[in-house]
């Protein structure tokens, strides 16, 4: 239970040049044990986003190292990073489906980069029909809800069987019922498949899924708290 | 690798066809940008043809040209003698004059004076291989018969076609003399006049009584069976010699008239920057349409990106929707121009001819301007950042 699946250790990250230079991130250090649900919050820019971007392969690190999956993302070729966020179940805060594929197709796009899910149009029934989409396999995102398209963005992060799936305020577009709703299904499944769960997000209603909560204020991890006290209302 | 009952799709082509006002806009753009390469290189050829026609059928293997010879309607001549003293040459069968000049021809509906290039041609010597001219060629005995280019300008000369083709021979005014139109042929409009008017040499002097027989504006040299025409043309430019004309080949006078017009002229350079003009307007068009496709998309792009597909795989979608793109273009510009190519043949006497190599030249037009605008539309990808969609 306690393989880390994610590492990370004196990152440190800056954004602009010179006088302008200014540092965002200041030597975050922590793990992310398999199977666990993890969230960061903290108010709008606190760089939570950020560290989000480094964790998923899709911003070159600056300072520190970071291990996701086994394999070091620090001075890593375009080849590696690829096949990192291969394997890392992507859900943003848009929805960001293609607009010319139906909700199906959307999902089969992801699953042509695993040739290993032999039946990509039934793995992605599937999963659809277990986000409740049952009936919506043939629609185009246009023709769905924002709490619909974002279960198909869940659908499409989860149906390649990743370990690990990383949320950046996947909540952040829906109303605060849905947005629940959508992040059970994604802790339901998730711990189904057993995979691990990093979310960023600042919206406090979710908070209460996860084993434990980072709360990240102006670059630094401030505070943390783990289920139990959760659960125990001692945010 | 599939199993049979596996969805099958292609992103490139679902996404060109997502946006149907688009894909029909990017189309009518590509036609338009092929019409124009057609219409221009339909107007250059047919103007290059119908210039040398009746050079190219000549009905002479060596031509004598007098020097200075512009084209095929420029004031120069030379003088007979020189062209008979070819007639003592070993290895030349016969020499013969060919006399030209612009005239004016009356209008035969408005009255109004026009110039049109007359041709005078000895009747019974086959000095043209036009089918047409040799089938009617009796005609130019009569004094005062002429033959009229059926492919001359309407709005300069008239309906004269339809009025012979109607009514018969009938009376024009040629110089401010009468003379009968004959029968008519084709030639069309060149690059030097709108008209054409065929005749006798004995009709020719009648009609311009102050040029003389003695100065030729072009000869014409018959060799005997086997005799080499370059051999010969060395041969006779030695026993002239002189500055005042030049012996060619047939097919070299042809080539001075082409180069007259495309070099000298620059006529014909300017059919090339129209064609020029529509593959630029044509890329940038297409571009346009890449470029917002490409902006449109990229945070699908960057999703895409996110889930693992590579540069490559971007690159190769645009590069397979430009080309896709060209050839869907390229087939209702290609029937547009056709029909305007009729429609402009019919009402202007030009030789407009789709032929496959014109065709082929807009094609690969197309496809290089269509895959250059998805390149410079691929410079966008590289901001398709994953990690912008974070900002």
């Amino acid at each position: 239970m306690n393989t880390p699946i994610i590492e990370f250790k004196d990152v440190s990250h800056f954004f602009g040049e010179g006088n302008l230079r200014r540092q965002v991130l200041f030597s975050l250090t922590g793990k992310i044990n398999a199977g666990e649900v993890v969230i960061v919050t903290g108010p709008s820019g606190s760089g939570k986003t950020t560290f989000f971007t480094l964790i998923g392969a899709l911003r070159s690190l600056q300072e520190g190292s970071v291990k996701v999956l086994g394999r070091k993302l620090y001075g890593a070729s375009p080849k590696v990073l690829h096949e990192v966020r291969k394997n890392i179940g992507f859900i943003f805060q848009l929805h960001n489906l293609i607009d010319a594929l139906t909700a199906r197709q959307n999902l089969i796009m992801g699953l042509r980069l695993h040739p290993e899910i032999k039946s990509p149009t039934e793995a992605a029934d599937n999963i659809l029909e277990k986000v409740g989409l049952g009936d919506h396999i043939y629609k185009f995102p246009h023709q769905l809800s924002g709490g619909q398209r974002q279960r198909v963005a869940i659908a499409r992060a989860l149906v390649m069987r990743p370990k690990v799936v990383l949320a950046d305020e996947p909540t952040a577009s829906l109303d605060g019922k849905t947005g629940r709703v959508i992040v059970e299904q994604l802790h339901d499944l998730a711990s189904k498949q057993g995979t691990t769960i990093l979310l960023v997000t600042y919206d406090p209603r979710i908070l209460d899924i996860a084993d434990r909560v980072l709360t990240l204020e102006d670059g630094r991890f401030v505070g943390m708290t783990t289920r139990e006290a959760n659960r125990t209302g001692a945010i | 690798m599939l199993r049979p009952g596996q969805e099958r799709f292609s992103l490139t082509w679902r996404q060109l066809i997502f946006e149907k006002r688009r894909l029909v806009a990017a189309l009518a753009g590509i036609s338009f940008a092929v019409l124009l390469i057609l219409m221009q290189i339909g107007f250059y050829s047919a103007m290059n043809d119908s210039s040398t026609k009746v050079l190219r059928h000549l009905n002479a293997q060596l031509v004598i040209m007098p020097a200075g010879f512009e084209f095929f309607g420029s004031n120069h001549d030379f003088a007979r003698v020189r062209l008979m003293q070819v007639t003592g040459i070993a290895g030349v069968k016969e020499v013969l004059p060919l006399y030209y000049s612009f005239c004016s021809f009356k209008n035969i509906n408005t009255g109004y004076q026009r110039w049109i290039l007359c041709i005078g041609l000895e009747p019974g010597r086959h000095m043209l291989t036009l089918p047409d001219v040799i089938a009617q060629e009796s005609k130019l005995t009569v004094a005062g018969d002429i033959l009229f280019d059926k492919k001359g300008l309407k709005n300069q000369f008239g309906n004269v076609g339809d009025r012979f083709n109607h009514d018969g021979p009938f009376a024009a005014t040629v110089e401010g003399r009468k003379v009968t139109i004959a029968g008519l042929f084709n030639l069309g409009v060149t690059f030097a006049s709108f008209g054409n008017i065929l005749m006798g040499v004995q009709t020719f002097f009648a009609l311009f009584p102050n040029t003389s027989p003695g100065l030729v504006n072009v000869g014409l040299v018959r060799l005997k069976k086997g005799v080499d025409p370059r051999v010969m043309r060395r041969k006779i430019s030695k026993v002239l010699g002189g500055k005042d004309i030049k012996v060619l080949t047939r097919a070299e006078f042809v080539q001075h008239e082409i180069d007259y017009w495309n070099k000298t002229a620059a006529i014909g350079f300017l059919f090339i920057v129209g064609a020029i003009m529509g593959f630029i307007i044509g890329a940038v068009i297409v571009y346009q349409i890449l470029y917002t496709n490409v902006i449109n998309h990229l945070p699908e792009f960057a999703t895409l990106k996110a889930l693992g597909y590579s540069d490559r795989f971007f690159f190769g979608l645009v590069l397979k929707q430009s080309l896709i793109l060209s050839v869907l273009g390229f087939i209702p510009g290609t029937l547009l121009s056709w029909v305007i190519y009729r429609y402009t043949a019919a009402s202007t006497g030009y030789t407009m001819i789709l032929s496959l190599d014109k065709a082929a030249i807009a094609f690969t037009s197309t496809i290089i301007m269509c895959v250059l605008a998805g390149l410079l539309a691929m410079r966008h990808l590289k901001n398709a950042d994953p990690a912008d969609l974070f900002r």
